[in-house]
């Protein structure tokens, strides 16, 4: 009797933990499903495996720069939905010569703590038809070193509900006012987004890129508003959409497809100016195809793209020269190229020195 | 002869699972827990540093414990709901059984991002259960819910659910019906039974499923993620943050470390007293 009780019991146990495993194994695949293909895909001629940012640029890249590139080329494109923090570490776990993944997109914040010599390698410009047409200032997205172009830029302001808040805000200054108690959405240090805010409102209270000491304070004391602090931007799009923040930071792209959906919101460039980060593709180090690589960068490149990206309802403001600048990006952020000049570009370089710690005192001291 | 072949050896048979663990399972363990001992990233020799850096970092020991008092809170609300489900799931027949059985695995059969994002909609601001007691008129303002540790513990008890009723459900079903006839024949009342007969023949049962329940949510990543926002942390998050984030290799392999301490303290603790409620039994 007890023996067989026993075994019953194991045997129940088992079922169980095999239930369990199966669950496990079903929340595995949300993220491995991703980048499956890319095992046997990185190594196969005619086929390229992309990095691209969930959401809308996954849609846009999927819609616009994958037949784009299958026209140039005749190779077919394996996208792989990844934030740009996963894409390096990714990168990184991986080693040089097992990458994941052919061509990577990332932004300032990642781009410039990620382990350059080891992850990427520089981007073939000479190969590239399009890159003369790109801009200047973004051919090199990691300011040195040649790492790669940027294809898209991205302009941060202030998000806002209309129906709740008929005031427009004008200045970063407003998200301290006792009346928006419980309403403002920010997002941590993780994501480019509130790294690059953190700098700005630094410089409002005398800091600088090398010195965040006046934001921390400054949060400290915006702390009593914050309704959430979201761990990216596309977290912090979503607390929009369910009416849990009316006021916080975003980029124009985010809101202007938020707003093609019916979500209430609106955006405005905050008196101390809005700043601007670029979005960057880069060749992994040692990709199963450089060429095919290189073209697909190429191809983001491109006037045809460009101007398609540029396009409702995804409004990513293009780097091309020739690319036109129509819609909401003509009338919130530039009429012509020149225009662009006007907003911050902030450095970098000198943000990455101490990032990883404030990164790290951002989540510390900063808690609603 | 064939039966012969294996018979005397039997233990060969768990031979391919043993090599498919020792090769994916344990080596990549021993990679993370050397790696857990180096001073910095990329510096090979052995030091305690990440370890000590974790242990003096009072921000450190809070994600340790709220990780900690999560697992022991989803487990006890995951034993409070699932204990009666079991217990009348065993006591129904025919059709109700397989309506029955279908309820209760039905959070395994979606998603853990789509059952995240439910959750989210219905703990937010203007979501379910705020607008409920707002429309009732019990609360005035909504309550904080969504990117609160109650938000992730209500929203992980559901999620694990399952896992502790089925295991209750094994147990249940093996008590032999007569024990019963015989605790009421001499006198014992329905409570009695259940708490003197009942219970403790289930606790085999209860303590797997508890194992199951605490190791599955101190290690789970989706949930607190979404339903925590960026703001709460718990050791997969901080495990993430640093690997991930900062690129700190070793301090995560480091935190690995010790939320893997934490969960086999807790096994072979529940292991303990599942064997003394073995002998109790008897």
């Amino acid at each position: 009797m007890d023996h067989y009780m026993k075994r019953r019991t194991f045997l129940g146990g088992s079922f169980a933990t095999g239930l369990a495993l199966a669950g496990l194994n079903a929340c595995a695949n949300q993220s491995e499903s991703t980048v499956d293909g890319s095992q046997s895909g990185a190594a196969q001629g005619g086929r390229l495996v992309a990095a691209t940012y969930q959401g809308n640029w996954e849609e846009a890249h999927r819609k616009i720069l994958v037949p784009a590139f299958k026209k140039a080329t005749g190779a077919d494109v394996t996208l792989v939905p990844m934030f740009a923090v996963d894409q390096v570490a990714r990168l990184q776990a991986a080693g040089a010569t097992n990458s994941p993944f052919d061509v990577a997109i990332l932004d300032p914040g990642p781009l410039i703590t990620a382990p350059k010599d080891v992850v990427l390698q520089p981007f073939p410009a000479e190969v590239s038809k399009n890159f003369k047409d790109v801009l200047p200032r973004y051919q090199n997205a990691g300011g040195s070193g040649n790492w790669g172009p940027i294809i898209g830029l991205q302009f941060v302001g202030i998000a806002y509900n209309p129906k709740k808040i008929t005031t427009p805000p004008t200045s970063w200054a407003d998200l301290w006012k006792p009346e928006y108690k419980g309403r403002v959405g920010i997002t941590n240090m993780s994501s480019t987004l509130g790294t690059g805010w953190m700098v700005e409102i630094a410089k409002m209270h005398g800091g600088s890129e090398a010195d965040l000491e006046p934001a921390f304070k400054a949060v400290k004391e915006l702390v009593p508003n914050l309704a959430a602090v979201a761990p990216n931007l596309g977290a912090l799009g979503t607390l929009f959409q369910q009416g849990e923040i009316d006021i916080g930071l975003h980029n124009l792209s985010s809101i202007a497809l938020l707003q093609s959906k019916g979500v209430d919101v609106d955006w405005v460039i905050p008196k101390e100016g809005s700043y601007a980060f670029g979005a960057s593709m880069h060749v992994v180090k040692n990709p199963a195809n450089v060429e095919l690589a290189a073209a697909y960068i190429d191809a983001a490149l491109s006037t045809e793209v460009q101007t398609a990206m540029a396009e409702a309802p995804y409004y990513i403001a293009p780097v091309n020269k020739n690319a036109p600048l129509t819609g909401i990006l003509a009338e919130k952020i530039a009429t012509n190229f020149d225009d662009y000049e006007k907003y911050i570009y902030q450095d970098w370089e000198t943000i990455s020195k101490k990032r990883n710690e404030w990164i790290e005192r951002f989540n510390k001291e900063v808690t609603v | 002869m064939t039966a012969k072949l294996f018979s005397p050896k039997e233990w060969q048979l768990t031979l391919p699972l043993a090599f498919f663990l020792h090769l994916f399972y344990i080596a990549p363990l021993a990679v993370l827990l050397a790696s857990s001992f180096q001073q910095a990233v990329g510096v090979p020799g052995f030091s305690l540093a990440q370890y000590g850096e974790f242990f003096r970092d009072s921000t450190n020991l809070k994600v340790l414990t709220d990780t900690f008092l999560l697992g022991l809170q989803v487990t006890l609300a995951c034993l409070f709901f699932g204990y009666p489900v079991a217990y009348v799931y065993n006591r129904v027949t025919g059709i109700w059984k397989s309506v029955m059985t279908f309820l209760i695995l039905l959070p395994l059969l979606t998603s853990a991002v789509v059952r995240t994002f439910g959750w989210v909609v219905i703990l937010g601001k203007q979501g379910l259960i705020n607008s409920a007691l707002q429309g009732l008129g019990i609360i005035p303002e909504p309550v904080k819910l969504l990117f609160t540790h109650h938000g992730v513990t209500i929203a992980m008890t559901q999620i694990q659910l399952p896992l502790m009723i089925l295991p209750i459900v094994a147990s249940l079903s093996q008590i032999d019906s007569r024990l019963l006839a015989a605790s009421a024949s001499l006198g014992g009342g329905a409570w009695r039974t259940f708490w003197k007969i009942v219970f403790p023949l289930t606790l085999p049962g209860i303590i797997s499923g508890c194992l199951l329940v605490f190791a599955i949510t101190v290690s789970s990543f989706v949930t607190p993620s979404i339903i925590g926002g960026g703001q709460i942390m718990y050791m997969p998050t901080l495990i993430y943050q640093q690997g991930v984030v900062l690129l700190n290799g070793p301090f995560a392999a480091a935190i690995s470390a010790i939320l893997l301490v934490m969960v086999l303290a807790v096994v072979v603790g529940l292991s303990i007293l599942g064997q003394k409620s073995r002998t109790y039994i008897r």
